[in-house]
């Protein structure tokens, strides 16, 4: 059985206008309120104004609050060690009132209201269950507020489908922000909607549900449980919610997101384990003013931690150092996901000390798909995160097996089945595919076997931007320094498979500072980038030689047993294990990582990275970089 | 006839008939170059990667792409090409539907060491299976080709660029339903 299909969305009625106004989003963002700009197929959202700031945290003892309780709620807290929060836990058990968390939302009066929940495992039957309006039921014909006509095809459930156990006509999922508040379960187990004036012109939040926190009072996140059991697309989605604050519990089991924040101006999420969902864990998109923090996010078909089209409030600067981040991502861990976190459009999104590892790609961002507002992607900063381990091959593990047709309830994602949605090179650290002016700075990146680091070119021609002159606008201003390339944080070998692979297209990208379990590090570069302070990498006209694959990938399929392992497409194949290169380094570079000494790769270890690399693509590259430098050497013998 | 003439007559029909054999057995030499050009596409561009050269267009549901390119008879006999035959791994996108010369016409012949533009149309169909966030690509065809009218032959040529699109997002894909293709 599969049932109603979430990816995210876009509106407008032609490609050109969309692609238009998400330009026009970029340059006019801050003068507007709200810009519309599109991405999943999902409504045309808009970027916030940037006028909110990150709510903080009220505590368990929030005067304006209400509680949530299962029956067995007073056993768990009874086996909570003894203490503070067990107290407290007993005094909110005796002011329970429901054991639904939407029942207690729904009865918020007054903005800023904690939602307290109760040790216990939430399933919200009411609301999976709930029977539609009349309204509700046939919103292709009778919404009042309906989106661009174009929204709605195909967005309804099939016709002439499978019998899916009630569900299977969830109606359409791009929803205009209206019927998203008045349809709320729908398309959501949980929603909490801030806008209540959906017919003005502003997106914010601007009813009794602002700053609404839903805080789980146990010990540890797995205290209180809300399993969505793909009833609905996503288990909780919070929409327009300025202020609106998550914390320590967990959310699972959604066909698209865990946790879905939406045109949110300040919002935190704290605490969480996002796990079992067919794409992701956490998207917060289009949004602004965000804080995702200590979350453990595992088990997901895309990534674990999606900032996606993050506010682009850079998009308009040339200049590497950002104004300021729009979302930031700290003290995190995302494993067992196809990405750990993944950033097609996310912009100014500052991640750091967290950890990325066991997925099949650690993190990437990306320009490579149509329709997400803030493309190019741009300023995102990644810094002091330990990226290791991303060798995990769920397209042969799950996909070619077959595993991933069976219905989504039985695939075992709760167990660890990952069905990767969308194609990724399978042991890669950080992937930048057509991203401008980013940081990869200061990590420990390591044990990753392809690649520890992967930057390339993509054409504008793929996002849907035909104009010639935009063809070579992304992968400039990239910066990576001052990373520990295939060392542990205790200072032990674990070598990348080659810890920089890098087209050599773009401007203004230099790699430097970077220290190597095998000493320099190794790169495949054709010539080194000059340093980032002497302006990187120049810009070579003419044809790129080295094709980083993505292409051949791009058919992939996994529903398509053709395509399920696309020809020519080499990132699925396992990277084998580098050699030994055991023990520990010095304990110099096991040190501080900003000490590093100077180094991007040199051409000298390009055997190495042949190697990595491997086949008939870089035979050929090699080729040309022969004759390359042989016309460097005639070059410069006449210059002397 | 003399015996030397009877000799060499015989020769000389080896040689007619070896070489027609050959002839016949070989496949007929086709090849595919530029000028290039699309139609039934919103917009189209060209970029180059590797030792790919990439036609981007932008995918239309059910409407028809033609791609012009110029074919090349390389061989010593003239070629007739009469339609297209399947391929083993029909795109994902693209569902091949004809080709004609310039003029038009469904079958057409080149003459040996020349050169004539021709069109092939392209059925843009089936995004409602594909992800939104996957691609198709167009890189060959096959032409069922005849050489004085007896010797039918499968030719597979390569196009001078990989025609590629992505699978639309829904709002562009009219067929595509909650349940009909994966995720993306």
């Amino acid at each position: 059985m599969r049932r109603s299909r979430p990816s995210v969305a876009h509106p407008a009625p032609q490609r050109g206008l969309r692609l238009l106004v998400g330009l026009l989003a970029a340059l006019l963002l801050g003068a507007v309120t709200a810009i519309p700009v599109q991405a999943h197929e999902e409504r045309g959202a808009g970027f916030p104004d940037g006028t909110g700031r990150r709510p903080t945290y009220l505590g368990l003892d929030n005067p304006r609050h209400r509680v949530v309780c299962k029956p067995d709620s007073a056993d768990r807290i009874a086996a909570m060690a003894p203490g503070p929060l067990k107290s407290r836990n007993r005094a909110l058990l005796a002011e329970c009132g429901t054991n639904s968390i939407q029942s207690a939302i729904n009865t918020i009066t007054r903005s800023n209201t904690s939602i307290y929940v109760l040790p216990g495992y939430y399933t919200e039957r009411r609301w999976a269950n709930l029977e539609k309006s009349n309204y509700c039921s046939n919103l292709e014909s009778e919404s009042n507020q309906p989106l661009e006509g174009s929204a709605y095809i195909g967005s309804i459930s099939s016709p002439g489908g499978e019998p899916d156990g009630g569900n299977d006509d969830t109606g359409p999922i791009a929803l205009s922000y209206g019927d998203q508040r008045r349809c709320a379960h729908n398309l959501n187990l949980i929603g909490i909607f801030g806008d209540e004036t959906p017919g003005n012109n502003s997106i914010h939040c601007d009813s009794r549900f602002c700053g609404t926190q839903v805080v789980g009072t146990g010990q540890r996140p797995k205290a209180v449980t809300i399993d969505n059991k793909f009833a609905k697309l996503n288990a909780i989605r919070a929409d327009r919610m300025g202020g609106v604050y998550f914390r320590n519990f967990t959310v699972q089991q959604a066909e698209f997101n865990a946790l879905y924040v939406m045109e949110t101006d300040g919002f935190v999420i704290d605490r969480l384990i996002a796990r079992g969902n067919d794409e992701y864990g956490i998207l917060a998109f289009a949004s602004d003013h965000g804080l995702i923090s200590r979350v453990n996010a595992y088990f997901n078909g895309d990534s674990g931690i999606y900032p996606g089209s993050a506010s682009d409030i850079n998009g308009n600067s040339q200049k590497f150092k950002p104004t300021r981040y729009s979302i930031e991502i700290r003290h995190s861990k995302s494993h067992h996901n196809a990405l750990g976190y993944s950033g097609t459009a996310g912009n100014s999104v500052y991640a750091h000390h967290n950890e990325f590892s066991n997925n099949a790609t650690g993190i990437a961002t990306d320009s490579l798909f149509p329709d997400h507002p803030g493309l190019p992607q741009d300023h995102a900063r990644w810094s002091r995160n330990r990226i290791h381990s991303n060798n995990e091959n769920y397209y042969k593990r799950y996909v070619h097996k077959g595993v991933c047709e069976k219905p989504i309830e039985k695939r075992g994602y709760i167990n660890g089945t990952v069905c990767p949605v969308i194609p990724t090179p399978v042991g890669t650290g950080v992937l930048i595919a057509g991203g401008n002016f980013n940081s990869t700075d200061h990590n420990w990146i390591y044990n990753n076997w392809r690649y520890g680091t992967m930057q390339f070119w993509v054409p504008a021609a793929l996002r849907g931007e035909m104009d010639p002159a935009k063809q070579y606008d992304t992968s400039n201003g990239n910066r990576t320094f001052g990373n520990l390339m295939g060392i542990r944080p205790n200072g032990s070998r674990a070598h990348n498979g080659l810890d920089h692979w890098w087209d050599d297209e773009g401007e203004r990208n230099c790699w430097e500072n970077n220290r190597s379990s095998r000493g320099t590090p190794t790169d495949n570069f054709s010539v080194d980038p000059p340093a980032c302070a002497a302006g990187g990498s120049l810009f070579t006209p003419g044809a790129p030689v080295k094709d980083a694959g993505f292409l051949s990938c791009s058919e992939y399929d996994r529903d398509d047993p053709e395509f399920r392992d696309p020809p020519e497409c080499e990132w699925f194949d396992s990277p084998s294990k580098p050699g030994s290169g055991s023990g520990r380094v010095s304990a110099d570079d096991a040190v501080a990582l900003t000490s590093g000494s100077s180094g991007g790769g040199t051409s000298g270890q390009l055997g190495i990275a042949m190697v990595g690399v491997g086949g008939v693509l870089l035979l050929g590259l090699a080729l040309r970089t022969r004759v390359w430098r042989r016309q460097l050497s005639t070059v410069r013998a006449n210059r002397g | 006839m003399d015996r030397p003439g009877v000799v060499a007559l015989v020769a000389v029909l080896l040689v007619v008939v070896g070489g027609g054999i050959a002839i016949g057995s070989s496949t007929p030499s086709l090849s595919a170059h530029g000028p290039t050009s699309v139609s039934g596409t919103e917009e189209t561009s060209v970029f180059r990667l590797g030792d790919r050269t990439v036609r981007q267009i932008i995918y239309a549901d059910r409407e028809t792409l033609v791609y012009s390119f110029a074919l090349a008879n390389d061989g010593r006999l003239p070629v007739t090409i009469t339609e297209i035959a399947p391929l083993e791994r029909s795109p994902r996108l693209f569902r091949y539907t004809g080709v004609t010369d310039a003029s038009g016409a469904s079958e057409f012949s080149i003459p040996a060491g020349e050169r004539r533009q021709v069109r092939v149309s392209m059925l843009m169909h089936s995004c409602e299976t594909l992800s939104s966030r996957a691609g198709s690509f167009a890189t060959e065809v096959n032409l069922k080709t005849s050489r004085a009218g007896v010797l039918d032959r499968v030719v597979t040529v390569e196009f001078p660029e990989q025609v590629h699109t992505g699978s639309p997002r829904e709002a562009f894909c009219p067929r595509a339903t909650a349940s009909s293709r994966p995720p993306g």
